[in-house]
């Protein structure tokens, strides 16, 4: 039992370990996407409409955040990473 | 790297890393971490009126994570998150216009950070006296009752005491039956706390989610977290209406957020309760020191 419950956690730590790479990577990405690409529109917008800027920003946010988890959930799923889930 | 809308240049790195240990904090805790944030980022260089709206920002990208993820362990009570969300932004509306009114015919600077000081002092030593006194419970029985134990139960007995209709249950929460005008109450206080100290309030909300609506730790974390998403969003649109968010740079910081935020959110699930509420008791603390140095440097 004792053994078992040894796998089972080193399994659990490897899992975990993936997943965090995985997304560690996926933000890496995301980071000079966003540098690169958002930052010349976002700041004409935030110099010439502040209503906008701030829809923008807050959907930015939230679509980041989902996205990100989003992908990372089905990585978790396409590779069988559930145990990391409890 | 060059952050032109605010206009500074700023390693990123940096933000990463600051993202990345309020995340875990957050994920942990169910805490914003804008106490912690805000002074770092003023720290590496980022101009004070751009450093609450661009924490804010990053703390609901993070807090959108942790919620995810904890609601996939169970760890999410949606239902009383919603009712506490009313009481707070109510409470926030109330507590602002208190200072408002006060600012008005005196300073009011002194009087926040002594307010601020006593409220997050009695959290802490309530909280570490609780978890301490709990933890010595569980390890002097043979047989530890599950992963939650509450070493401190008269305030939520008594608030289950109050029968005044309409009664709600929260089954996510194991609350049979609870008034909703107490749920309503708790979370008008928080907010009022939050509104007059002008703070994120996972610090308050917290503990009152524990101790006075018996709300399980892991829950507790999960819930905050969700009405922090709310009480953070708020935050971040009426701050970039005033032209005080970076949002390249909260993107920035919210990727490493979002890495802690699940680091924190998985690893409460190797800590009973007791244990978790013991290691929060010290961040009221850490939030003490960091109010009584900006008193003494000149002011809130």
């Amino acid at each position: 039992v004792e053994s078992k419950q040894k796998n089972s956690a080193r399994r659990m730590i490897r899992n975990f370990l993936i997943e965090v790479a995985a997304y560690g990577a996926l933000l890496v990405a995301y980071f000079f996407f966003a540098l690169r690409y958002l930052g010349e529109p976002l700041q004409r917008i935030y110099e010439t409409d502040l209503k906008s800027y701030a829809l923008w920003g807050t959907i930015l946010i939230v679509v980041q955040a989902v996205v990100l988890d989003q992908v990372v959930g089905f990585l978790v799923d396409f590779f069988k990473l559930h145990q990391t889930d409890g | 790297l060059n952050f032109p809308i605010s206009g500074v240049s700023v390693d990123p790195f940096a933000l990463v890393l600051i993202g990345f240990i309020v995340g875990v904090l957050g994920g942990f805790f169910g805490v914003g971490g804008g106490f912690l944030a805000g002074p770092f980022m003023f720290w590496i260089g980022v101009p004070g009126n751009f450093v609450v709206g661009t924490d804010l920002a990053h703390i609901t990208g993070k807090s959108i994570v942790a919620f995810r993820r904890h609601r996939a362990l169970g760890n999410v009570d949606i239902k009383l998150g919603f009712i506490m969300v009313i009481g707070t932004v109510v409470g926030v509306e109330l507590g602002a216009q208190i200072i408002e009114n006060m600012e008005a015919r005196h300073s009011v600077d002194l009087f926040i950070g002594i307010l601020y000081v006593v409220i997050l002092l009695l959290v802490g030593i309530f909280t570490a006296f609780e978890s301490i006194r709990t933890i010595r419970r569980i390890k002097s029985s043979d047989n530890p009752e599950g992963r939650e134990i509450l070493g401190f139960q008269k305030i939520t007995k008594a608030v289950r005491r109050i029968k005044i209709a309409p009664m709600i249950s929260f089954p996510n929460s194991g609350i049979e039956a609870i008034s909703l005008w107490v749920v309503l109450g708790v979370g008008l206080a928080a907010g009022l706390i939050t509104g007059m100290l002008g703070v994120g309030g996972g610090f308050i909300r917290m503990p009152m989610f524990i101790y006075i609506l018996g709300v399980p730790t892991h829950v507790a974390v999960g819930t905050d977290l969700f009405e922090i998403i709310f009480s953070a969003g708020f935050g971040t649109i009426t701050h970039s209406l005033k032209g005080n968010v970076d949002i390249i740079m909260a993107l920035v910081m919210q990727t490493g957020a979002a890495v802690g935020a699940q680091i924190g959110s998985i690893a409460t699930q190797y800590f009973r309760g007791p244990w978790i509420r013991l290691m929060f008791s010290v961040l009221p603390f850490i939030g003490v020191l960091l109010v009584v140095m900006k008193l003494f440097n000149g002011g809130m």
